[in-house]
């Protein structure tokens, strides 16, 4: 057997395959980091096994390319983005070997003393420990197999996404914190290939100075000494230092067989903790803070309205990330307190819009990606990943109203929502039954598809300047269908008869009473001044 | 279908106005039918007193019983047509001159449709000495529903409950435009 400190196993990421990738004739295909940035404009997209993995290995190709190619400014960017393809990139090789014994690839040599355990714990649903997962039995004495390309994308997954709890410790403390990404839904701006995706999230990096709170000394990981085995906890010193984020110390212990290198057994530790907030740091997210005091006017003139603390948008069952669109895709409004900002390469984009390099017709997709962690942050619920239209137009922040719009129209789903809840509320309060599933998702999840619709005619009108009512009228009526036919089959369920039917049926002509006597009135009023 | 169905009901109404035609001959005619109609609720023999009047608008096979039932409904609370007035809103506006009514209302919702004829008879009745009209031709086109399947009987009664229960808005809604190609949709449900 021979293990890294033997005969030499090389695997170095910037020469050997191991992103996966789709190309754009629709064929699957690792590639290594080099041929990756060449040919991204060949490509479609990066798509690993997993939505987490597919975003933590584009929060490592973006960290890349601002070492790489910055760039300093919008006319750096502008050169990159007009040019057919990225640039050949100069790469210090010897930071991307995978088994280097002194400074191995984001792990940390200092921990491989540390008795190592399955390498199925890299592999996040693989069943091992206490990740309780309903369908993979894997144990912890199974042997798990990965070859250098796999261990080194879960890795990076790791890195990015590793639920807290217990680790095995290097010393003592066992507690880990759960990595950072896994505390939002990470916002990936998507052109047609990937060369112009890893572009469109570029945003200008010059240490010091941008993104805001880079400082000079940023760095991602693999520019940085060999951490520390011990647990530590630090501010970010900047973005690239942030997209890179060292949360665990790990070891991979590779194994020869048969002439082919495996990596079957793994050390993790407790890596570095994250200080301070995220919303100073993190710009692949949209983030808000929810209003906790309506403004009040007083006799001294009008009280500024209280806001809560910073969160990040999250993915949610069910509830649809369109809902967060104000959030995700609009410039605050000047004249109020800001109390949301979206991802950092939307303000970016606005810019380059209104320098016209980028067409003001042009439509992209935000694809966001989540993981959902349990109450105690330890174990990985579930892996979503969702889109919403980003048509271009709408990232002006010149379109005052585009946010009025579009915020009272998230409301008006909301508040029909709500209403549907009610109804089924009232329901069961009458027959003092448990509350049931299904009448969500027989609204939710149907309402993004008329929502990128109407994100796509509001857009087009603000655009020509004319009138978006057809476009709320549009979202308006959509919503009202969607509402009362998921009403309909919750009021027709198969078991009513008799006084079930009868509550069942009263509580749904309430629901539509209010719905068209209450709600929507109000949405048009609300839109009157502003669509007319 | 559908034609026939209305001529049907349109020649029970044809009675009642010929009750109150002021010509000696014709009401007395229309009186004796009328009370042929009810007799044929006695069942066996007595149905066949019926027949004469149902069996000459050629119902189809499968719906005679319902037109049977019908006409018979029609001939114990006979009045003039009452267009759009389903069972739902008739019996909400017997419960609002007689609380009381309101369990039989629960009772209709309940009974599967073979029970149905039985307390349909009696809400028809209630439903004439509190002199609310009830519209025959709806009547009958649900009774036929509610013979296709168990998810069309149930559709009819969820329907009915719907009308039961709709609040009532004496105004005019002040959000109906014209300028609104959904609203049509809006108003008439999808089970419609």
């Amino acid at each position: 057997m021979t293990t890294r400190t033997g005969e030499p196993v090389r695997f170095n990421l910037t020469t050997q395959p191991w992103v996966p990738v789709l190309w754009m004739d629709g064929t699957h295909e690792d590639v290594d980091l080099v041929t990756l940035l060449t040919e991204a404009h060949e490509i479609r997209r990066i798509l690993g096994q997993s939505p987490p993995m597919t975003a933590a290995l584009h929060r490592l190709v973006l960290a890349l390319m601002h070492r790489v190619y910055g760039p300093a400014d919008d006319d750096e960017w502008e050169g990159l983005w007009r040019a057919k393809q990225l640039p050949r990139p100069k790469l210090h090789a010897d930071r991307f070997e995978l088994f280097d014994a002194v400074q191995p690839f984001l792990q940390c040599p200092a921990v491989a003393g540390v008795p190592a355990s399955s390498a199925a714990k890299l592999v996040s649903y693989r069943a091992v420990g206490n990740n309780t997962t309903l369908f993979d039995h894997t144990t912890a004495q199974a042997e798990v197999r990965l070859t250098p390309a796999e261990a080194a994308r879960w890795l990076v997954t790791l890195q990015a996404y590793d639920p807290g709890g217990m680790k095995t410790p290097y010393a003592k403390d066992k507690s880990s914190q759960a990595a950072p990404v896994n505390g939002l839904g990470m916002v990936l701006v998507e052109g047609s290939t990937l060369k112009e995706t890893l572009l469109l999230n570029l945003v200008p990096y010059r240490p010091g100075e941008s993104p805001r709170t880079t400082d000079l000394d940023d760095r991602p990981a693999w520019e940085a000494p060999p951490p520390d085995p011990e647990p530590a906890r630090r501010h970010p010193k900047g973005w690239t230092d942030l997209l890179t984020w060292p949360s665990r110390r790990v070891w991979l212990v590779p194994r020869r067989v048969d002439g082919q290198t495996y990596v079957d057994r793994v050390v993790i530790t407790p890596g570095t903790r994250l200080s301070g907030e995220l919303e100073d740091h993190e710009w692949m997210a949209a983030h808000r803070r929810p209003r906790i005091r309506e403004a009040r006017t007083t006799r001294r003139g009008t009280t500024t309205p209280k806001y809560g603390p910073w969160y990040a948008v999250r993915l949610q069952e069910h509830r649809g990330v369109w809902r967060f669109s104000q959030e995700m895709l609009l410039a605050p409004v000047a004249s109020e307190d800001r109390h949301w900002q979206r991802p950092l390469a939307l303000d970016h984009v606005a810019a380059m819009v209104v320098k016209d390099v980028i067409p003001r017709k042009a439509v992209y997709t935000l694809r966001v990606f989540g993981q959902q962690l349990d109450s105690k942050g330890s174990v990985v619920q579930q892996t979503m990943e969702e889109t919403v239209a980003a048509p271009v137009a709408l990232l002006r922040s010149d379109h005052q109203v585009a946010g009025v719009i579009i915020g009272r129209s998230i409301e008006l789903a909301n508040q029909v929502g709500s209403a549907l809840n009610q109804m089924e509320r009232q329901y069961r309060a009458e027959f003092r039954s448990t509350a049931s599933v299904g009448l969500d998702l027989t609204y939710w999840p149907l309402l993004s598809g008329p929502f990128d619709a109407f994100l796509h005619t509001l857009a087009e009108a603000l655009d020509a300047e004319i009138s978006p009512r057809p476009s709320t009228d549009g979202w308006e009526h959509a919503v009202r269908r969607i509402a009362s036919e998921a009403a309909e089959r919750w009021a027709e369920r198969a078991l009513r008869h008799g006084r079930s039917l009868d509550v069942a049926s009263q509580c749904y002509e309430q629901f539509l009473d209010q719905l068209d006597h209450d709600i929507r009135p109000r949405y048009r009023g609300y839109l009157a001044r502003y669509v007319e | 279908m559908g034609q026939r169905r209305d001529a049907f009901v349109r020649s029970l109404y044809a009675l009642h106005y010929a009750v109150d035609s002021g010509n000696p001959h014709k009401s007395a005619e229309a009186r004796r039918t009328l009370a042929r109609l009810r007799r044929s609720f006695t069942g066996g023999r007595q149905e066949a007193e019926a027949y004469d009047v149902v069996f000459p608008h050629d119902p189809p096979e499968r719906e005679q019983q319902v037109w049977l039932l019908v006409a018979g409904l029609f001939a114990l609370h006979p009045h003039g047509t009452a267009r759009g007035r389903g069972l739902g809103l008739a019996m909400r506006n017997l419960v609002d001159k007689r609380s009381t009514a309101a369990r039989r209302f629960t009772q209709l919702l309940s009974v599967d449709p073979p029970a149905l004829p039985h307390y349909l008879r009696q809400a028809i009745q209630l439903l004439r000495a509190e002199d609310v009209a009830v519209d025959f031709h709806r009547l009958l086109a649900d009774m036929v529903d509610m013979q296709e399947s168990a998810e069309q009987a149930h559709r009819t009664r969820l329907r009915w409950a719907r009308e039961y229960h709709r609040p009532k808005r004496p105004t005019a809604p002040t959000d109906r435009t014209h300028t609104d190609p959904a609203e049509g949709v809006a108003a008439a449900p999808v089970n419609a």
